[in-house]
């Protein structure tokens, strides 16, 4: 039925004028509507951030090197650029914290005089320039009231790896970048370098130090084919307006090495992390740093991260063990959890698997070894215990640190040493099947490791009622060390390394004890 | 409809005695009582201990009693369902004509997804030989054992 009904022109005009009132109120109303919690997170950064610039400004007298005029290099033939602008742009910084711990401040430099190595000789060295990034970092001290600083010079290949301050860090190299990262001491001397190909550190370098006044001959380590010497010339560039100035720095020779094949990593904790041996972080280095400057004990590799998606917010269980393995010194190591996307290889979600028996999964094919995927199954994870949630975590980001070092071609990871190596072995024993690959190489290498790490976390994860409901079966006590190899077996059972343990039924009636572990989790 | 049921089994256990029979009679009380399990419900496990699937060892600590049962299949050990009869645990005494009011659920029968998508609060186990007999004695009441139970699916 057609409404014929039409109000006069008069009340059209007071209508029109009603919802433009309306309208304009609302406007008003809710742009006086406070956003909620951003603004509180950026009140805390900046807070802490003061206390850095606060911190900078009392010490940064003392960081700096006497001037030494045009003297880039010493006679060391140590590559040291001259003092220049190490002012940080405060209102451009990343905030995040390295694997270990340390909490770190990225801020950017004026960038108005930059230093570059020369890449490509053809192209205009102002256009390189300009696409370079330099920005220092402030290492916060573990224990000292102190911030180690460090200058890190990003060296993008080409025009399509160049990138806005905001979407670079020291921490976040996205897949697509690809250059250099080189890392300078406060008063410049030279660090480590990264190479990087599309997200993946391919090569380190490190300049060679010689005796002073002395030419040191290349010996045979210097013939490793894998490590080559390679020449570097340096120009500084200060752009004042529309004018760019070039300067001429002397060359350095530097080793550059693929990953894996270099002696520069250290373990620091397990971790690869680079120390700077010819300058020590106290009394006079052989380079001549003064007295006292501060050194970051090591720098770890930047490494990968594992985005928590939202669903996981829905399973408080799995969130708290989460935050209790990443207590594990050795998970520390290996991932860092964000609730952030950005910079993110691997994805932490719940949902459907696609083996609708699987506990979890890791996906490392699909979308490639910079887009991992871990899934817990939602059928099952509700019933899981706290412990059981914990162990399938380990196992999952051991699957996922695999994949990515697969990926990248890495000779190593911290799973093992001399990974590719070892990996290799499975891979041409078991040709067809990466899943039973992966699960007898962690089974040949990495029960034990899984099994200290639920050790040590069970007491926030239900230890005492566990311990409570089945305290007849230990001595003195304790909780046996063998029942937690024999939950870590977990997953394990098809491998040939199972199959023939001579513990195996030793390990079978412990594992029939994991079903008094509890959803505790404190 | 529950009473209609009520009468089929009972009927069914007066009539029936024979072993083909009685596996008949267990499967109609699972595919008509299995609920899908809800937080929060007893289930009543009716176990074969027998088969060759499955895994039963008793421990006697300090004059107490241990069961422990682990149902394997042979198609990958990593599923596995591990239950554990305890001191500490209860027992429960139902009466034969009130089986109607649990879920049930008859282990030979089920694949592996119920066993691992199960989430009850509670689950009481019976041997299936125990039941036959029990039966065939003409018992009106049976004894469930409380079991701990987890499950282990692929990884």
């Amino acid at each position: 039925m057609k409404n014929n009904f039409a109000p006069p022109p008069t009340y059209k005009k007071l209508a029109r004028f009603g919802l433009a009132v309306i309208f304009g109120f609302s406007m008003i109303i809710s742009s006086c509507i406070p956003e909620p919690e951003s603004p509180k997170i950026e009140v805390s950064e900046n807070s802490q951030l003061m206390k850095v610039r606060e911190w900078f400004e009392e010490n940064k007298n003392n960081l700096r090197l006497p001037e030494r005029g045009s003297n880039f290099r010493t006679d060391a033939q140590e590559l040291i650029l001259p003092f220049f602008e190490k002012e940080p742009d405060w209102d451009n910084f990343h905030h995040y914290y390295f694997p270990d711990g340390r909490e770190v401040f990225e801020i950017n430099l004026e960038n108005v005089q930059t230093y570059i190595p020369i890449s490509d000789a053809s192209e205009d060295v102002a256009t390189q320039a300009n696409r370079s990034i330099q920005n220092i970092l402030f290492v916060k001290h573990p224990t000292e009231n102190r911030f180690d600083p460090l200058i890190a010079r990003y060296y993008p290949d080409e025009e399509s790896s160049k990138r806005e301050f905001k979407e670079i860090s020291y921490q976040m190299i996205d897949e697509k970048w690809s250059g250099w990262i080189d890392l300078f001491t406060y008063d410049e001397h030279y660090f480590i370098g990264f190479q990087v190909e599309k997200g993946q550190i391919t090569h380190t370098r490190k300049f060679k130090q010689e005796g002073q006044n002395a030419k040191k001959a290349i010996g045979f380590e210097n013939k490793d084919v894998r490590c080559p010497l390679v020449t570097t010339d340096w120009l500084n560039i200060t752009v004042a307006g529309n004018v760019v100035t070039i300067t001429g720095l002397n060359s350095t020779t530097s080793q550059s090495c693929g990953m894996g094949s270099y002696d520069s990593g250290s373990q620091s904790n397990g971790s690869p992390s680079y120390n700077y041996g010819g300058f020590p972080s106290s009394g006079v280095g052989s380079s001549g740093a003064p007295s006292g400057y501060p050194v970051p004990d090591d720098v770890p590799l930047p490494k990968l991260r594992i985005y928590l998606s939202q669903k996981v917010s829905k399973y408080p269980l799995l969130e708290c063990a989460i935050s209790k393995i990443e207590l594990s010194k050795f998970i520390d190591q290996l991932a860092i959890f964000s609730q952030s996307a950005t910079g993110a290889n691997v994805t932490l979600t719940v949902g459907k698997t696609q083996n609708p028996r699987a506990g979890a999964e890791t996906d490392g094919v699909t979308y490639g070894y910079n887009n991992i995927i871990i899934t817990f199954n939602e059928e099952t994870i509700g019933k899981k215990s706290s412990l059981d949630i914990a162990r399938i975590l380990i196992h999952e980001i051991i699957h996922a640190e695999i994949f990515s070092a697969l990926g990248q071609e890495r000779n190593s990871s911290l799973l093992v040493g001399d990974f590719a190596h070892n990996f290799e072995i499975y891979k041409q024993r078991f040709p067809s099947n990466n899943a039973i690959q992966q699960h007898e190489f962690m089974a040949d290498f990495l029960v034990e490791k899984i099994a200290k790490e639920l050790q040590k976390l069970h007491p926030y994860l239900g230890k005492d009622e566990f311990f409570n409901a089945t305290a007849n079966n230990w001595h003195k006590g304790i909780i046996h060390q063998g029942f937690y190899t024999a939950i870590a077996w977990h997953g394990f059972n098809s491998t040939s390394r199972w199959i023939n343990n001579e513990n195996k039924a030793y390990y079978q009636k412990l594992q029939e004890l994991d079903n008094r572990l509890t959803k505790n989790c404190q | 409809m529950r009473a209609k049921l009520l009468i089929i089994l009972l009927y069914s256990f007066s009539l029936f005695s024979c072993k083909e029979k009685e596996d008949r009679i267990l499967s109609t009380l699972y595919l008509n009582s299995l609920s899908g399990g809800n937080k929060g419900d007893t289930l009543l496990i009716i176990l074969d201990a027998k088969s060759e699937f499955t895994q039963k060892r008793i421990e006697i600590i300090s004059n107490e009693k241990y069961i422990y049962y682990r149902r394997g299949f042979d198609e990958d050990p990593n599923l596995i369902v591990n239950m554990g009869s305890y001191p500490d645990l209860g027992k429960l005494n139902i009466k034969i004509k009130s089986l109607i009011n649990y879920d049930v659920l008859y282990d030979s029968l089920i694949p592996f997804e119920k066993w691992f998508y199960l989430d009850y609060e509670k689950y009481f186990l019976i041997e299936k030989e125990d039941l036959v007999k029990a039966n065939r004695e003409g018992l009106h009441s049976l004894v469930f054992l409380e079991i701990a139970m987890n499950s282990h699916g692929i990884i």
